[in-house]
Formats: C-alpha cells, sequence, structure tokens
C-alpha cells in the first residue's frame, strides 16, 4: 500500500514558477525548428523519392537500351539472312521494295519507321558498276546519311563526266556479280551492302543500280564504332548536382573527373565544393539570439572502379574510394548575451568508402552515372569556441553536457535532424557528365 | 492586456488544440505548464534540463493531442504522463544506475513511509523539490514513479529495463537517503533558528 498521498497531493498541484511568456515563445521557436527540419526532412524525403524513380527510370531506360540492341541485332540477323535468301529471285518479284538511284534523288522513299536498315546495290550485271570508271555520263553517288532508326539512305550524285573515279575498295569493287544482265527479268546474284555515310559508288546512267532497302548496315560507321566501343573515349567529366544534398554533414556540389587506366578499371577524382551557404536564425529562450552558420571547405575523393560487366568507363561497376574531408562550420552570433558564441567546428576526417554504380556512355557522348554506396568512418569534429567563459561554464558543470557543444549542436546540427556521425552513412548519387 | 481564460473549459481548450490553433495551445500551456514543470523537475537534476522536458513534453501534446481520451481522466494526467515519459527517455540515454540490494530489507521502510511522508509534505513544495531532486537519479526515479505517480514496480522494471527487485531496492535506497535528508535538513534549519 502506498502511503504518500500527502507529499503527491501538495507536489501534483504545485505550478512550479515558470516565466510563461518567455517559455512560450521558447516553445514556439523549437517547434518552428522542428517543423522546420520537418519541411527540410519532408522535402528531402521528396528528393529521395524524385532521385529513386530518376535512378530506376534511368536504369529502366538504359536495360531497356540493352535489350532494344540485343533486339535490333536479332532482326539484323534476320535481315541478313532474308538478304542471302534473295539470291536467285527475280527482283520484280521484290519491285516494291526496290527503288532506282533517281527514285531516292528525287524523294525520300518512305520506310517503316523504327526498321533497321540495310541497302544492298543490285546491278543489273557485273559490268554495270565496273565499266562505270570510265563510262562517259557516270554519276558518282555518294550515301550522306545512313540513318539506321529512322530507315533512310539519302544519297546525293554528281556527274562525273569521263573522269575516272574510285569505288571505294571495301564496296563494290569486290565480287560484284549482282545480278544477271536481263532487261526483263533480273536476277539477283549476290548483294553487296551499301555502305554507311561517305560510302561512294559509281554507276553508269543507262544501268543505274537499284537500291533494295529494307535491310540492316551490315557496317557501321567510324562514328558509329566511337559510338559503341567506350574504349574509344578515355575521358570523363561529370557534375553531380544531387548527390551533396545527402552528404553529411556539409552540403556539397560535386565536380569529378574520369580517366581510363585498362579495359575494366578507371580511376576517378571527385571533388566536392562545399556550398557556402549562410543559414541565419533566431533562438527565443531566456535570451534571444540571432546567429548565422557558414559551412566552408571541400572533401576529395579518389575512387579506384572496376566495371565488372561492360567495357571500361560504360556499365555496371565497383569502387573503392578514400575520402579527406576538410569542412569548417563558423558559427557566429550577433547578439549581445552573456554567452556570445563564435565557434567552429572542424571535421578534419579520412574515411573509405564503396560505391556500385552503373554508368552509360550515351553516343553523343552524354554521360549519366548514378551510384548508391557506402562511407565508412566516424565523422568527429572538433568544437573551438573563442568564448572562454564557454569552457569555464563546462568547467564549473562536468556532470552537463557541453553547453557550447550543446548549443551548437540544437542550433544547426539538430540531432533530431541529422542522426549522424555513424561509422556507417550512405552515400547515393547521379551524375550527369560528357565523355570524349 | 491578458484576457482572463480561466471561464474557457478544457474541453474547448482541447477541440481548439486539436484544430492547431495557436491560441488555445498557448492557454494549455498556461494552464498546465506550471504543474507540469513540477513533474519535470521532480525527474531532474536541476531546472535546466526540466525547462528542456517541459518544453518536448508540450510540443508531444500537441502534436498527439487527437489521441487524448477525456473518459480516461483529466487532460493533466495524460500529460503528466507524457512529460513522465519524455523524462524517463531523457534519463534513459543518460543511463540511470541502479544497484541492487536484497529485497527482505524493503519492509523496513515501508512502516516509515508514512512518517516519512507526513514530515515531507509540512515542508513547502519548493523544499521538497530540492529534497527529491537531490536524491540520485535511479534512486529518484523509481522513488518518484512510485510514490507520486503510482507506477507499480513491474511497470516500473518494464519502463526502466531493470529487474523488480531492482526496482524495490532502488526505492528502498530513496526512502532511506530522504529520511537522512530530512534529518540533516532539519537539523541545518534549527541551527539556523
Amino acid at each position: 500500500m502506498k502511503m504518500f498521498n500527502k507529499t503527491k497531493d501538495k507536489l501534483h498541484s504545485y505550478d512550479s514558477p515558470l516565466n510563461i511568456e518567455v517559455e512560450w515563445e521558447r516553445l514556439n521557436a523549437i517547434n518552428n525548428r522542428k517543423s522546420f527540419h520537418n519541411k527540410l526532412k519532408s522535402e528531402n524525403t521528396m528528393l529521395k523519392i524524385l532521385l529513386l524513380f530518376t535512378f530506376i527510370f534511368s536504369g529502366g531506360y538504359l536495360i531497356n537500351d540493352q535489350f532494344l540492341s540485343q533486339e535490333l541485332n536479332q532482326n539484323e540477323k534476320a535481315l541478313r539472312s532474308k538478304a542471302s535468301n534473295l539470291i536467285g529471285d527475280d527482283i520484280s518479284e521484290i519491285s516494291d521494295r526496290i527503288f532506282a538511284p533517281e527514285q531516292v534523288e528525287s524523294g525520300k522513299p518512305e520506310f517503316t519507321k523504327g526498321y533497321n536498315l540495310e541497302s544492298y546495290l543490285i546491278a543489273k550485271s557485273k559490268d554495270n558498276i565496273h565499266n562505270s570508271r570510265n563510262t562517259k555520263g557516270s554519276k558518282k553517288w555518294t550515301v550522306i546519311k545512313a540513318n539506321k532508326t529512322n530507315g533512310f539512305v539519302e544519297l546525293s550524285s554528281e556527274k562525273i563526266n569521263n573522269k575516272r573515279a574510285l569505288v571505294p575498295s571495301n564496296g563494290l569493287n569486290n565480287d560484284s556479280a549482282l545480278a544477271n544482265s536481263s532487261n526483263e527479268h533480273i536476277k539477283i546474284t549476290s548483294l553487296i551492302p551499301l555502305k554507311s555515310s561517305g560510302a561512294e559508288f559509281i554507276v553508269s546512267d543507262q544501268s543505274p543500280l537499284l537500291l533494295f532497302n529494307k535491310m540492316p548496315f551490315l557496317e557501321e560507321s567510324r562514328d558509329d564504332k566511337k559510338d559503341k566501343n567506350p574504349r574509344a573515349r578515355k575521358n570523363s567529366i561529370k557534375l553531380d548536382p544531387i548527390g551533396g544534398w545527402f552528404n553529411i554533414p556539409e552540403v556539397t556540389a560535386n565536380f569529378s573527373y574520369e580517366r581510363l587506366l585498362s579495359n575494366k578499371i578507371s580511376i576517378q577524382l571527385s571533388y566536392d565544393y562545399v556550398i557556402p551557404g549562410i543559414t541565419t536564425g533566431t533562438l527565443v529562450g531566456a535570451e534571444t539570439r540571432e546567429f548565422a552558420i557558414q559551412g566552408t571547405g571541400f572533401v576529395i575523393r579518389p575512387e579506384l572502379r572496376y566495371y565488372l560487366f561492360g567495357s571500361s568507363m560504360n556499365g555496371l561497376y565497383f569502387g573503392g574510394s578514400i575520402i579527406y574531408r576538410h569542412v569548417n562550420f563558423n558559427l557566429t552570433e550577433s547578439t549581445n548575451s552573456a554567452i556570445n558564441l563564435t565557434a567552429v567546428t572542424k571535421f578534419r576526417n579520412l574515411n573509405a568508402g564503396a560505391q556500385v554504380g552503373y554508368q552509360k556512355i550515351f553516343k553523343n557522348g552524354f554521360t549519366l552515372n548514378a551510384f548508391v554506396g557506402l562511407d565508412l568512418g566516424n565523422r568527429s569534429s572538433t568544437n573551438v569556441y573563442e568564448d572562454n567563459l564557454l569552457n569555464e561554464i563546462e568547467t564549473m558543470n562536468p556532470d552537463i553536457e557541453k553547453i557550447g557543444d550543446k548549443y551548437f549542436n540544437d542550433l544547426y546540427l539538430n540531432p533530431d535532424f541529422y542522426p549522424i556521425y555513424n561509422f556507417i552513412t550512405p552515400k547515393i548519387g547521379l551524375a550527369i557528365g560528357y565523355s570524349f | 492586456m491578458k484576457r482572463n481564460t480561466s471561464h474557457i473549459t478544457d474541453s474547448k481548450i482541447i477541440l481548439g488544440c486539436s484544430r492547431k490553433q495557436s491560441r488555445f495551445q498557448k492557454m494549455l500551456f498556461i494552464r498546465y505548464s506550471g504543474q507540469i514543470l513540477t513533474t519535470c523537475r521532480l525527474y531532474s537534476t536541476n531546472d535546466y534540463p526540466a525547462k528542456d522536458i517541459l518544453q518536448d513534453t508540450f510540443i508531444k501534446v500537441f502534436d498527439k493531442i487527437h489521441q487524448y481520451n477525456p473518459d480516461r481522466g483529466p487532460i493533466v494526467g495524460w500529460i503528466r504522463r507524457i512529460a513522465i515519459n519524455m523524462a524517463l527517455d531523457h534519463y534513459k540515454k543518460s543511463k540511470i544506475r541502479t544497484v541492487h540490494i536484497d529485497s527482505d530489507t524493503e519492509e523496513l521502510l515501508d512502516v516509515e513511509l508514512a512518517e516519512i511522508d507526513d514530515t515531507v509534505s509540512r515542508y513547502d513544495e519548493e523544499v521538497i523539490m530540492q529534497l527529491i531532486q537531490s536524491l540520485p537519479t535511479g534512486y529518484k526515479t523509481v522513488f518518484n514513479l512510485y510514490l507520486l505517480d503510482g507506477y507499480s514496480h513491474s511497470e516500473i522494471a518494464k519502463f526502466l529495463s531493470i529487474s523488480i527487485s531492482t526496482s524495490k531496492s532502488q526505492l528502498f535506497k530513496a526512502k532511506k537517503l530522504l529520511k537522512e535528508k530530512l534529518v540533516n535538513h532539519r537539523k541545518r534549519r534549527n541551527e539556523n533558528v
């Protein structure tokens, strides 16, 4: 049986002395700060969701692109096989798919959009090509643009007029017995792929070549090769405007330079510039305090990447990094109060990091790099107060939390908002850039 | 000029608070912050953290006021329970130190409890507060929870993640220490007189 009711009743009905107005203002200030942090949290959450969606969509796009390439390759094989089946057929049977250069010249023939094309030259006879070199009135045809995705082959022609012109060495001067010479029924005897942009061929006006235009290109242009071969690109510069918002504790903008070392390995030097934004605020309590906090400094992160799948600088990779953090948070109070704080919190940490990411270099050099990772190591800081009174107070009250630290943390590095300085912290980023 | 708000009932204030209306929140704060601060001080070593706990309590109260059920007692009791929880959270972080003693000694003090209560209750509230505040955190927490806020030892054991016997032993120590402090206080007062 509890027998402490007299004291209990007395204390429960006792109003402790309290400056209601001051405490109410303080409560409001804390509440506002929490609301602000909650708002930031929710904005951060929104940003994270946005980033996640971007990440998913980018991933989806890349995967889709990968599958599309595979599909196109399969189409190409199928079409090539189909083309080889044409040998021996009468050209008239496939006339709906055949265009004379004149037709091409007068207007682009319409093809199914998205079809992967290859153009074949079908000559009426072998002589049409070989003799054309010295034939008066021959035309030199140039493939201006061989667009694989929309299905057009654009050609231009010019009269040669008795000039000797060369036929591309990898093109028409080889096995050119393309069709028999019957005027009525041209039998396809072989097909020669029309080369990509820049390829030239010469034909006689009298015996124009025909274009068979529903096959994929067998060979790619030099540009195409460069686009598909990442080894041709050895450098990459990138900017990550988003990932820095998730850094702890600083907010940064990230710049990076990546250099290819070997087919599977690259090295990246990343520089995080601490955005020197000034945070100002007011803490209303026993005294009203005006303060400003400014973050300055940088984070350097050399990273070694190993591209597990795909070629260098393109595909899924794993990375290990060393992180050096050189960040200051300068807090200054503009209030005349008993404790007028000027403090610098210094982060000088050497940590390690591990990342997994996917980098895609697009044909035009545009580079997208999405990654997630972990930063390992403590992010300890030292606080330096210019006001000795703080240190004195702390010395006098060894049992309580360091006042300067508490004040600083409460104001800016709010533990509710930054439950931080753990040994392991997540890292996420989405960089865009250009590779060359 | 301040308006007298004493005629506004708790239920109206609660309704206003649940609509996040600042003036009703302030009314609630004005009405009960003194009493709640008393509770906070009882669980604190000094007034500085007590005021922090008070702030945290009311922030939580304003946030969770929709969960308050008037059928389960007056609002002040609900706020006090929140304050106690906040205080316990606060002191869990600072790791309450508990010392186990044999449970067969606990009966000694139960007999004397009424006497202590009688003596203590004659003092001024601020003196009582000082006496209780001066107890070590572990003793004081169990003492407050058991004797002033009416929790059982099993509940206290659960709150503080200690055993029931530890809770009992803490209470025993608290009572013993309080008694000593009372004697000392009386001596000092007599000397001053």
